[in-house]
């Protein structure tokens, strides 16, 4: 089951020496349970900055977050990682995969992380998770082996092996065809759809051929258009 | 979603996008502001990384010869002990003897480079070189052959010598022409004819000396090569006799109340510095100094080595285990991101450094019983490792591991999530 977000007037501000940079500026933003959300816009910092926040990576300077009608905002650092293991799959290429480690073992580090299941469990879980994407026959190597492509896909085998509520998907196809794109999306959309997770994206424009329940766009901090 | 719209009125439900991403979107959305915002300087993210990476695997090498080193000294230093104390024991009267040298010419040995011994050996009251040339004696007009010995006053105390007629030498008599005649050649000399008295002048080597006394037979086992010898007091040897090019040392005896490992130390290093090693001048303060040098040299390298090595290898494991960490920030950044807290990041880097520093300890412990047996063989002592000296070797190189193992794995998890991500961001930007 996906869950709903919230983001309530928020805002975000760095302070850079002298300068104040308010890279997000009052944003109310919902993703609803199940829902696949886009955000856009070529201004990275702040479109960067609010998927940060959305996935509990960074706080607010101002406004709450909601999940699931919890507020998020003043949770302790102890249960925010909770929360995060337990809601969220990340999949970014900002966050690689362990090289030091098989694939196998990629993609158990969030159950590890959780520890409330036994080894087998976790290698189960893991290899149908693997499966799922149809990255099983990776499992035993190591990530430095992998292409492109078959990096992505055990990356997002690692996000939803946890069976998370929300999918974070942030900028990953930077250098990527538009072919491999919408495959990389068909599968990612099926995968929400199977499982009911909420899918939360980020991209510096809009998707060619590629059909979102919500698509916003941020602009100077922000949201532009929704 | 009644809260949801109750707390959030100005949110909209989600409509389904067009088919044409762009349609609908207003014009110029996407085009760049008529004066953009300044770029944000955050975080690290356009700095080089210029560190050097470092394997543990390099400075756990010279934490393990750090503590070998320093293993082997400690127990070096009590087996130095229990080794002087066993040969204590087994002398009599507390004397230390160097074995008898073979004959050695070229030795430079000044009686006042001998007087500074016992000043630098603590508990040491005397020392007794006996320095040994041949020469000729004349008596009665009849010349012999005989063993001519400079000694110092101090060999008659330790040897328990003492004079069946007449008087043995003194300090004072440095100054005088004064000989005294061992058992033996007492008799030879005075073969055939009338022997030399107390009080009466022999010829040794055409220099007048007068006759002192005759010794008693000695009875000792380390004594008993004076029976054979006209003893002369080593300042008149070197006065007249210019001994130093013909003669050689023969013995030299140590005697004091705590003799300990440094008496020890020394006789052995005299031993091979004098004897076994050419040495062609030895002076009084060039000797104090040499003594200081020489003696405690091994002891003191072995020691600067463990300390120079440990320390390399405790900065070294520190700097490689923070480069590890820094290297390993996107891995830190994956487990923070599923859930990781701080805790669980420093037990896990905590227990890695551990890890490199047990192998490291457990190694340079069994590498200091390597070194102490193969020192003790050199030394030419009983191995027999002091075993209680390890829980405090222990105690130290565990204390050391938590020295790298902590800050390092602070740092890890410490590491700041949002901040990687964000200069990774605006380094991706670039």
């Amino acid at each position: 089951m996906g869950s709903t977000i919230l983001l309530r007037e928020i805002k975000k501000i760095y302070k850079v020496g002298p300068i104040f940079d308010d890279v997000v500026k009052s944003v109310d933003f919902v993703v609803e349970e199940g829902k696949k959300a886009l955000i856009c816009g070529e201004d990275r910092t702040s479109r960067a900055a609010l998927m940060r926040i959305l996935g509990l990576i960074e706080a607010p300077t101002a406004g709450e977050v909601y999940i699931d009608d919890s507020n998020m905002t003043d949770l302790s650092y102890e249960k925010m990682c909770a929360v995060r293991n337990m809601t969220f799959g990340y999949v970014s290429d900002l966050l690689p995969l362990i090289g030091s480690m098989k694939v196998i073992n990629n993609v158990q580090l969030p159950l590890n992380i959780r520890g409330d299941m036994t080894r087998e469990e976790v290698q189960a879980r893991a290899l149908e998770s693997l499966e799922y994407v149809g990255a099983k026959d990776l499992a035993n190597i190591f990530p430095a082996r992998l292409g492109e492509e078959d990096v992505r896909r055990v990356c997002l085998a690692r996000a939803i092996v946890g069976l998370p509520s929300v999918l974070w998907v942030d900028d990953i196809w930077l250098a990527q065809d538009q072919m491999e794109q919408k495959r990389f999306l068909e599968n990612l959309f099926q995968i929400c759809d199977e499982v009911g997770v909420t899918l939360v994206m980020s991209s510096e424009k809009p998707l060619a051929g590629i059909s979102f329940d919500s698509v916003v766009f941020i602009r100077n901090g922000k949201l532009a258009y929704h | 979603m009644d809260i949801l719209k109750r707390i959030f009125k100005k949110a909209e439900s989600v409509e389904p996008s067009s088919p044409d991403p762009m349609e609908g979107v207003p014009p110029g959305l996407f085009q760049q502001e008529s004066e953009p915002r300044p770029e944000p300087r955050v975080g690290l993210g356009k700095k080089k990384n210029r560190s050097i990476p470092l394997h543990p695997f390099v400075p756990a090498i010279s934490f393990s010869i750090g503590v070998a080193c320093l293993v082997a000294l400690g127990a070096l230093t009590v087996l130095a002990k229990m080794e002087a104390e066993r040969r204590i024991q087994t002398s009599e009267d507390e004397m230390i003897t160097i074995s008898y040298p073979e004959e050695r010419k070229g030795t430079q040995l000044m009686y006042d480079d001998i007087a500074q011994i016992p000043l630098k050996v603590r508990g040491l009251k005397w020392i007794s070189p006996v320095f040994r040339m041949s020469g000729v004696m004349e008596w009665s007009e009849k010349s012999h052959e005989v063993a001519i010995a400079g000694v110092t006053s101090d060999m008659f105390k330790i040897n328990k010598l003492q004079a069946s007629h007449g008087r043995v030498l003194r300090e004072l008599d440095m100054n005088m022409n004064f000989c005294v005649l061992g058992v033996n050649a007492y008799e030879i000399i005075g073969e055939n004819t009338t022997v030399p008295k107390p009080g009466s002048t022999v010829l040794i080597n055409g220099v007048p000396f007068t006759v002192l006394g005759i010794l008693e037979k000695a009875q000792g086992l380390h004594s008993s090569f004076v029976d054979n010898l006209v003893l002369i007091h080593l300042k008149t040897m070197e006065r007249h006799m210019d001994a130093r090019s013909e003669g050689f040392l023969q013995a030299m005896t140590f005697h004091g109340v705590r003799t300990g490992p440094v008496a020890y130390g020394i006789a052995n290093e005299l031993k091979n510095q004098l004897w076994d090693t050419p040495v062609s001048l030895i002076h009084g303060d060039a000797m104090k100094d040499q003594l200081n040098t020489q003696i405690k040299a091994n002891m003191v390298s072995l020691g600067v080595a463990g300390a120079i090595s440990l320390l390399l290898g405790v900065v070294g494991m520190v700097s490689a285990l923070i480069s590890q960490v820094n290297r390993r920030k996107a891995e830190l950044v994956v487990r923070s991101l599923y859930g990781s807290n701080g805790m669980e990041l420093y037990g896990r880097y905590g227990m890695e450094g551990f890890a490199w520093g047990f192998a490291a300890s457990v190694a340079g412990l069994a590498g200091g019983v390597v070194i102490t047996d193969m020192a003790s063989q050199y030394i030419g002592w009983p191995f027999m490792f002091p075993y209680d000296i390890m829980p405090l070797a222990a105690f130290f190189t565990f204390g050391s591991i938590v020295l790298f193992t902590v800050f390092p794995a602070i740092r890890a998890s410490q590491i700041d999530l949002a901040g990687y991500l964000r200069s990774a961001d605006e380094f991706r930007g670039v």
